[in-house]
């Protein structure tokens, strides 16, 4: 979309956000929080995918690592001083394991909420990206990953609940979680969040680094030659999705009060996707939007045709693919993006040149 | 570790691995062919198991002898249909097609949910697959192999040897390989590459069907059993190398044998989070899987 | 030739592809501040040669000698940052960044991650964007996206890219394919504009352009240094015409000039 239009949007969006306590029921505004923390993973897809070109179906992998972060933390603050975890006593663990400990402070947490989602995400791009790991090996490695993980946490019930999940929390910083006024003071810390999550990106995406991924995503080839190792930008760009899908997943699981493995699996991970996608996968204002929107109807649809919902997501997911490449944003028309919202008619034998690159 | 369960787990290993082979043929085919990443490719699996459930339903105790062409032709259609509304528009894009494919696994299964319920559908193996090889005597005493399980192991080697002649000995598969080794010269000298796609598309279908016969002797059928494969059925194609029949068999046997072993000396979810890691791994080590396909062209950007 | 001048020597390379040698012990030197041409026919070696030089192919034998330092190990981005730059035969500019931005991510400068995280142009970056914009010819459609130029245009605009890094050595694989005879031309005259500065080396088929540039002239063949001379005596080469023209020497009539 063009520069008027988009800063016309921004404001008008941001305006109603702002005042949305104002006018907004108590379901509703809840509701909306946690779609908006929800929305903090798509500006690290937008980041990932749609301007570097790697499609990670894994980023509930890093969402789940900034949840579960925060979570350790909010469940220690939540047991009397001395006990263990409720969930521990039941398994038959002992004593707090060594990983736990740590997370008794609040400042541990809160660094951990960021560098464990950005440290992982660094690791697996490093290990994919150094190895030319590219395309549909990266998705679904990645995939895989998360499936790892979940797999894990499932299995690991006296470590991590299982799949019942890390629940049951009350203070957080020494507020009380079950407050009254909590509902509109989440709210607003997670707008001012999201706010400064997508603030930040911008800025990065404007420098010389945001022009890098634009053209590794182009030509991957021709960068390395003109002097630049792709795969620095590549892992870079690949921490910072995993660190802003850690802050989302830190948020939400304040919002739902609980994590568990259900939350964060390949299913919830590839949804992310295809509601990035239906906005506008390059443009972070339609990546937002599309999460947003996606799951408000989502919640209206299932609420009212439980059974019709996945028919209408499974054709949601095939005709954004076959008929908005681009998402709505590139329906708006951002730049002069010819290239990319007509694709070209390719052979397979181009792509398959491609794929093996 | 105890030998008779040592062995009883690599033989659990090696028919998990074979109805992973017959999912992941299929894919490794299509993959190679077209570079097309068809995520609902396990609802084919599905489905070829649900269409057992009705063969049984009809024909009763002797089943199979409807179940697999029925299996076999149920797929192999929705394959071509699914190629021909879909897949063929997506060209060039692989990762869309990913998507576009994962949206329809989701109406699949949501409407073999509708249709079937979400629970399992049981179906009874003919009585003629009711019973097991016991071992007696030797250190293996009382390992028992059932028959069921040996029919799906001998299934899946049956489908390997048929694919192997099928694309190494007919016209078809020279065909294919022709396209496979350059899509642009075996087009211009008449090879009709369209129809060709559609055709490997919908016989690697058929035999995801085939193996959800399989399937259905060995567990209950549910919406969700396709995807339970397919994470792994691809792990078998990237580990095999992209487009390699024989590669697909091998890194089948090896994910079902490191699963089953890892099985064995700890519980199996960390068994399957190892085995995961394991070929992240292994990609280090090889990153064009256990048989690349190497060419020059292939080299060049 | 005295050695202070040499920039490049290829020193005995064989580089094999599953068994088949694209190319077979070649050697190969190239002075500073010289312009050479690299012909031969198809499958002789001279892409394989290029991607050797850069690092994107690693030979089975032999070595790869920049300024005295072998290179034949290094990985690519660092080979380019040593200063060797090449153009790909397909046009590869970077289709979703305007055209001064593909010049200015091509300029000279520090490439590592935490040094892009800064905006806009230093002063002695946009004025080297203002010097090659000018060069390529391509100042009216600077702010265009690159992905909207014509082929030509894309050729030159990579042209201006491969020399905005100010590389010592200059590989252009086939610059003028797919261009007009007036195209060609003016790419000619560019490239041999640059000579001097840059040590140029220019595969290309095309013997009207190879005739405009003027410059002694390698013939490869079959993995091989095949001759060395310029164009006048290897016109008048019937081996080097017979490779060319894939015809047995007796039937062979006048030798033609375009190959």
């Amino acid at each position: 979309m063009n520069r008027a239009t988009r800063t016309a949007l921004i404001v008008v969006a941001a305006v109603a956000l702002i005042f949305a306590p104002m006018y907004l029921g108590a379901y509703s505004l809840t509701l909306l929080g946690r779609v908006l923390a929800l929305s903090i993973a798509a500006i690290g897809i937008c980041v990932v995918w749609g301007r570097t070109g790697i499609l990670s179906l894994g980023q509930g992998l890093f969402f789940g690592l900034g949840g579960y972060a925060l979570a350790m933390h909010l469940k220690l603050m939540s047991t009397p001083k001395g006990d263990l975890p409720d969930f521990m006593m039941y398994n038959g663990v002992e004593s707090l394991p060594w990983f736990w400990k740590p997370f008794a402070s609040a400042p541990f947490a809160l660094a951990m909420v960021l560098i464990l989602p950005a440290a992982a995400a660094g690791l697996i791009a490093w290990l994919m990206f150094r190895r030319r790991i590219t395309g549909v090996y990266v998705s679904i490695i990645t995939q895989a990953l998360v499936l790892a993980f979940v797999t894990w946490l499932n299995g690991s019930q006296g470590l991590t609940s299982g799949t019942n999940g890390i629940t049951d929390f009350q203070t957080f910083l020494g507020i009380n979680l079950r407050g009254e006024n909590i509902g509109r003071g989440l709210y607003w810390v997670t707008l001012l969040i999201l706010g400064l999550c997508m603030a930040g990106t911008a800025l990065i995406l404007n420098t010389h680094f945001g022009s890098l991924l634009t053209a590794i995503k182009d030509n991957e080839n021709r960068v390395r030659f003109l002097g630049y190792n792709p795969a620095a930008y590549k892992i870079a760009a690949f921490a910072l999705g995993g660190l802003l899908s850690g802050v989302s997943g830190a948020l939400y699981t304040l919002h739902l009060g609980t994590i568990s493995p259900a939350m964060i699996g390949v299913t919830f991970s590839i949804e992310l996707v295809v509601w990035v996608a239906l906005g506008g996968r390059a443009s972070l204002v339609g990546a937002v939007g599309g999460l947003v929107l996606g799951n408000l109807a989502k919640d209206k649809i299932s609420s009212a045709a439980p059974d019709a919902w996945l028919y209408v997501m499974g054709a949601l997911f095939v005709l954004v693919v076959l008929v908005l490449p681009q998402g709505v944003a590139g329906l708006l028309g951002r730049r002069q993006t010819k290239n990319v919202t007509t694709p070209v008619r390719r052979t397979a034998g181009e792509v398959a040149v491609d794929a093996a690159d | 570790m105890d030998p008779v369960f040592f062995s009883g787990q690599l033989f659990t290993g090696l028919s998990v691995a074979s109805l992973l082979l017959l999912t992941a043929l299929g894919l490794a085919l299509s993959f190679g062919l077209m570079r097309v990443i068809n995520m609902a490719h396990g609802e084919f699996l599905m489905i070829g198991g649900y269409l057992t459930f009705i063969a049984a339903k009809i024909a009763g105790p002797t089943f199979l002898w409807l179940a697999f062409p029925l299996a076999f032709i149920g797929t192999a259609l929705l394959g071509a249909l699914l190629e021909f509304t879909v897949i063929r528009r997506l060209y060039g894009r692989p990762l869309d097609t990913l998507l576009a494919t994962w949206g329809i696994s989701l109406i699949l299964q949501q409407g073999a949910r509708q249709i079937f319920g979400s629970t399992g559908v049981p179906v009874t193996a003919p009585a003629w697959l009711n019973g097991a090889v016991v071992i007696h005597g030797g250190v293996l005493d009382g390992l028992t192999f059932p028959y069921v399980r040996l029919f799906v192991i001998v299934l899946a080697a049956l489908v390997l040897g048929g694919m192997w002649w099928l694309l190494n000995r007919s016209p078809f598969g020279m065909h294919v390989r022709a396209v496979n080794q350059n899509r642009e010269v075996a087009s211009s000298l008449g090879v009709n590459t369209r129809r060709l796609d559609m055709l490997v598309f919908a016989l690697g279908a058929g035999i995801a069907g085939i193996a959800g016969v399989g399937l259905a002797l060995l567990s209950p059928v549910n919406p969700t059993v396709g995807a339970a494969y397919i994470v792994n059925a691809f792990l078998v194609v990237v580990v095999g190398g992209v487009g390699s029949v024989l590669g697909a068999g091998a890194a089948a046997l090896l994910l079902g044998f490191t699963t089953a072993l890892a099985e064995g000396l700890t519980s199996s979810s960390l068994a399957q989070s190892i085995m995961l890691i394991l070929v992240v791994v292994f990609l280090q080590w090889k990153p064009k899987g256990l048989f690349p396909t190497q060419s020059r062209a292939l080299e060049e950007s | 030739m005295q050695p202070t001048d040499l920039l490049l020597e290829v020193q005995d390379i064989t580089v094999s592809f599953d068994g088949f040698k694209a190319i077979q012990n070649l050697s190969l030197k190239v002075e500073k501040g010289s312009l050479r041409v690299l012909i031969g026919p198809n499958g002789a070696g001279k892409s394989t040669l290029l991607d050797t030089i850069i690092g994107k192919v690693r030979p089975a034998s032999g070595d790869v000698r920049y300024l005295g330092q072998s290179i034949t190990r290094l990985p690519e981005y660092r080979v380019a940052n040593l200063g060797i730059c090449r153009k790909f035969q397909a046009p590869g500019v970077l289709d979703g960044l305007s055209v001064r931005e593909n010049l200015l991510v091509a300029c000279k400068r520090s490439k590592g991650v935490f040094a892009s995280f800064k905006r806009g142009a230093s002063a002695s970056e946009a004025g080297r964007v203002e010097e090659l914009l000018s060069l390529t010819g391509l100042h009216e459609k600077a702010e265009m996206l690159a992905s909207l130029l014509a082929h030509g245009e894309k050729q030159w605009l990579e042209i201006g890219m491969v020399v905005a890094s100010d590389p010592h050595l200059l590989l252009l694989d086939e610059p003028t394919a797919g261009m007009t005879a007036q195209e060609t031309a003016k790419t000619a005259e560019l490239i041999r504009s640059l000579v001097g500065r840059h040590t140029v080396l220019v595969i290309d088929h095309d013997m009207a352009f190879v005739e405009l540039l003027d410059a002694p002239i390698t013939v490869l063949h079959q993995g091989q240094v095949f001759r060395e001379g310029d164009l006048q005596t290897l016109r008048s080469d019937a081996d080097v015409m017979e490779i060319y023209l894939g015809r047995p020497r007796e039937e062979g009539g006048k030798p033609h000039a375009q190959a």
